[in-house]
């Protein structure tokens, strides 16, 4: 029992270090601090000033922001959570230290919690900064908005996760990530600016138009976050089980 | 006490036989040389030892508490320092990770220049340092950690002779603290200097020696370079 207890609490302590080292790692990456959180702060900022609404109701707030959260959370699921899966596989760190079966459990349960860590940070960071425009703070408002958040995200790893199977180098993946995000604005767009009868087939197929939804209230987000936790816990499992040790370009 | 054992392995791709029925022996505290020109199926062994490949044939017996591989190619997360890139190392692959105190008073015991080339290598971004830190610091931490056999894929290729010389005083030093290490180089001399024994891997089949003399001897050279060419024709 005892030494049950001591190798949990071992495991424990290693993967809130790998946790750690990886958010450390995040937070020092530029590149994605400002595409990923400043960014769409930005944006919605000068949006709002340039069209500002009399009507600063909590629902005003969520309708307005439901893009922007829901950017933020397929942004991180893609080009932080599933991106460095591929990276660290094409880089050989994971071929040469991730590749027994205790080694990737923790790795990619640390993963998961740092990229959560991070997401969630985001989203908080995007409402402190935009909500002032909306009228006052609100716990109860912001923990709603992370809930539908976090389902968000978690739905965008299921599809990160599919992409990171892929045996794709790591450029065809930076391709393939910046084309489905560069698509899911197209048809966000073209369905807020064309009538619905129009543009509902194509809108439908869209994850960011159904995140979006959740922030509307327009999905039930229990069942909706219940859904997307057990499709994303699968996701990882099926990761963990077929993990791609080998680098795409290695010959071995 | 033997550590690890190969029999009759073998493997390959559909009929592409890339190893055939090698045997191959390593005992506690040994450090065993794999020679072997580029494609001779080094790394495919150490794949084979790792299970990161299945056998076609033969078994592979691995009394190891703790196996460490290090292979050839390696890009460290650029952004991390080298020192938590040290840490993230052993959360993920040892038993009980060393902190850095312990890491630093074992390396002075082995070598103090040593200890100190490793520490002020950890303090640098990995982005900032050169191929042979890089390289002398993964295969320092992989000797540092709680294993008992570590693989090192070519650790020395491409490495200046300091840090080369810094690679084998940490292979040294584990070896003499019990650890078994097999290492592969295409350099002959290090090998026969360095290694207790050594094997050279050729023509799908492995051969194994204890000195340069017997290699040579036995390939009909008259110097190692000479013995290498001949024995991969």
């Amino acid at each position: 029992m005892k030494r049950r207890s001591a190798t949990l609490f071992l495991n424990t302590n290693k993967i809130i270090t790998i946790t750690t080292i990886l958010i450390t790692e995040h937070t020092r990456e530029p590149t994605a601090l400002l595409w990923s959180a400043i960014a769409p702060c930005l944006l919605f900022v000068i949006t709002t000033l340039q069209h500002p609404t009399p009507d600063v109701t909590t629902q005003s707030y969520g309708a307005s922001a439901a893009w922007f959260y829901s950017y933020i959370s397929a942004s991180v699921a893609f080009f932080g959570f599933s991106f460095y899966l591929i990276g660290r596989r094409e880089s050989g760190f994971v071929r040469s230290f991730i590749y027994e079966h205790n080694s990737i459990l923790r790795f990619l349960l640390a993963h998961s919690f740092s990229y959560s860590i991070i997401s969630t940070a985001y989203a908080s960071l995007f409402y402190l900064i935009t909500k002032p425009f909306y009228g006052n703070y609100s716990v109860v408002e912001l923990l709603h908005l992370l809930a539908c958040f976090y389902t968000s995200y978690l739905l965008f790893t299921c599809i990160g996760l599919g992409i990171a199977a892929l045996p794709i180098k790591f450029s065809t993946a930076s391709t393939l990530f910046s084309l489905m995000s560069f698509l899911m604005l197209i048809s966000g767009y073209s369905g807020a600016t064309q009538s619905l009868m129009t543009s509902h087939s194509l809108i439908l197929l869209n994850p960011l138009y159904l995140s979006t939804r959740l922030f509307n209230n327009e999905l039930p987000l229990l069942s909706s976050f219940v859904a997307t936790l057990a499709a994303a816990l699968s996701a990882l499992y099926f990761t963990g089980r077929y993990f791609r040790i080998q680098p795409i370009w290695s010959r071995y | 006490m033997i550590i690890l054992e190969t029999q009759n392995l073998s493997f390959g791709h559909d009929s592409n036989t890339l190893i055939d029925n090698l045997a191959l022996h390593a005992k506690q505290g040994e450090s065993i040389g794999i020679l072997g020109c580029n494609g001779a199926g080094k790394t495919t062994l150490f794949d084979l030892i790792c299970r990161i490949k299945k056998p076609t044939n033969g078994t592979i017996f691995n009394a190891s508490q703790r196996t460490a591989y290090l292979t050839q190619i390696i890009t460290p997360p650029p952004l991390l320092r080298m020192h938590e890139i040290g840490r993230l190392i052993s959360s993920l692959n040892a038993n009980t990770p060393p902190s850095q105190a312990e890491i630093l008073s074992r390396l002075t015991h082995w070598s103090p220049s040593l200890s100190k080339r490793y520490t002020d290598i950890s303090q640098k971004k990995a982005s900032t340092c050169s191929y042979g830190e890089i390289r002398s610091f993964f295969t320092l931490t992989l000797l540092l950690q709680d294993s008992d056999l570590i693989i090192l894929d070519e650790p020395t290729a491409g490495v200046d002779p300091e840090f080369r010389h810094f690679i084998w005083v940490g292979i040294h030093n584990a070896c003499r603290e019990g650890a078994c290490v097999l290492v592969s180089s295409h350099y002959t001399e290090e090998i026969t200097a360095n290694c207790h024994r050594f094997y050279m891997l050729a023509n799908r089949r492995l051969e194994a020696f204890n000195s340069g003399e017997e290699f040579m001897a036995r390939h009909r050279a008259r110097s190692l370079d000479e013995a290498f060419i001949n024995a991969s024709l």
